[in-house]
């Protein structure tokens, strides 16, 4: 009870010093106050600008609504040139390059289409193996048995080796056709068919020195390198 | 000329140059007064009224700033002021300036007075020596200001109950500390 009524009073001390408390003197009162309108102005005329330049893009937008439109339009229409304007430059400057990338592009098929045909036509053509083995039948046919031994077992590769022993036949005789006929597959066992053109070329060269000298020079050749070949 | 407290507040949010005046005229007292009671400066007191009352305009012209109760949103950016001064200031200068000012020029002053005016000091001092910080502006605003315990709340940014506790314990400590002074009385 004493704590409350003590409370009390220290409470009624401190309404009193509220009264007691000294006020805003008036001269520091009245600078303060100068010092804020002056505030208040800045602000009331900045917010006065914002609200004018508001008020001002409003009014422009009822008044001259037509004149923004036509020159939105211009200005489309000046920016869609200068991008036509831009490309064509790009494409002047870079002609050759486009024209390079034009030709590449049109070229790509042609030479995919003639390099696969030119590996395999030899192979699997029936027309070209018929018109390559004629000349086996006819050249197999007339001169020793070992060229028809050679020529049954594969079709392409027999005709040149089948030639081969023909002309070496005519140079050398029966002894040379054998040891050729033999040397082929043994040196192309694991690809015949990749290698059937060398011996065409050793053939020809052969056979140019063989068809001037060999058919006449039987006997020279016995004097000349030959005769080293024949010896042993 | 604008009376009512609302609209009063609705024309200061529209920059209204009448309502900004009648605003400043109606609380620069007030907070000078309490503003002095906080830091014991009057210089200070006034500086700090001024940045009040800026504080105001800017937030009004920035379109925030109170929406309903004006008293209670400058007495706290008040405070926050007082308190961010204290921080860097410590300021322990006798509450005795204020009370002074009343006096001057008053004739000589009877026996009750003189009591009453030392037991006036000795509560100042009590406040300034005794009290926390909390404790002193829980005490100001709620004797002093007359603000309620909401209010209060609002203004220091605590809970009520937590208020309540602190005006109950300020009260305590001043009394202890007139302990003396009252079993004179």
């Amino acid at each position: 009870m004493e704590n409350l009524s003590e409370d009390e009073k220290v409470v009624d001390l401190l309404t009193k010093l509220k009264d007691s408390n000294g006020g805003y003197p008036s001269d520091m009162l009245a600078a303060r106050r100068r010092t804020y309108l002056k505030q208040m102005a800045n602000v009331g005329l900045g917010i006065g600008v914002g609200a004018g330049l508001k008020e001002a893009a409003k009014g422009s937008g009822n008044g001259a609504s037509a004149a923004t439109t036509a020159s939105s339009k211009l200005l489309e229409m000046a920016l869609v040139a200068a991008i036509a304007v831009e490309a064509g430059t790009a494409a002047f400057l870079y002609r050759d390059k486009i024209a390079n990338a034009i030709r590449s592009r049109i070229s790509e098929p042609t030479v995919q289409e003639v390099s696969p045909p030119s590996n395999e036509s030899s192979v699997t053509d029936p027309i070209l193996l018929e018109a390559v083995g004629t000349p086996l039948v006819a050249a197999s046919a007339t001169p020793t048995p070992s060229a028809t031994f050679t020529s049954t077992p594969s079709g392409t590769l027999s005709t040149s080796v089948a030639g081969s022993n023909n002309q070496d036949g005519n140079d050398n005789g029966g002894a040379n056709t054998s040891i050729n006929a033999n040397a082929t597959p043994q040196g192309n066992q694991g690809n015949q068919y990749g290698l059937t053109p060398k011996p065409e070329r050793t053939k020809e060269s052969n056979s140019g020195g063989s068809t001037d000298d060999g058919g006449t020079d039987d006997g020279g050749g016995n004097n000349d390198g030959s005769s080293k070949n024949k010896k042993p | 000329m604008i009376k009512d407290g609302i609209a009063l507040l609705k024309a200061a949010q529209k920059l209204d140059e009448e309502a900004l005046t009648a605003i400043f005229d109606e609380f620069a007292p007030a907070i000078y007064k309490y503003t002095l009671r906080l830091c014991h400066d009057p210089i200070v007191a006034d500086n700090i009224v001024g940045d009040v009352f800026a504080q105001l305009l800017e937030q009004f012209a920035a379109g925030k700033g109170p929406r309903t109760n004006l008293r209670s949103y400058l007495y706290q950016t008040a405070y926050h002021l007082v308190v961010d001064r204290s921080r860097y200031n410590q300021h322990t200068a006798p509450l005795e300036i204020a009370v002074n000012l009343n006096e001057r020029g008053q004739s000589l002053p009877t026996q009750t007075q003189i009591e009453e005016r030392v037991l006036m000091e000795a509560l100042v001092t009590a406040m300034n020596s005794e009290l926390t910080e909390d404790q002193r502006h829980v005490v100001i605003l709620r004797f002093l200001e007359d603000f309620s315990l909401k209010e209060t709340a609002e203004i220091i940014g605590k809970d009520v109950n937590n208020i309540k506790v602190i005006q109950n314990r300020g009260i305590a400590k001043l009394r202890k500390a007139l302990g003396l002074h009252l079993e004179d009385e």
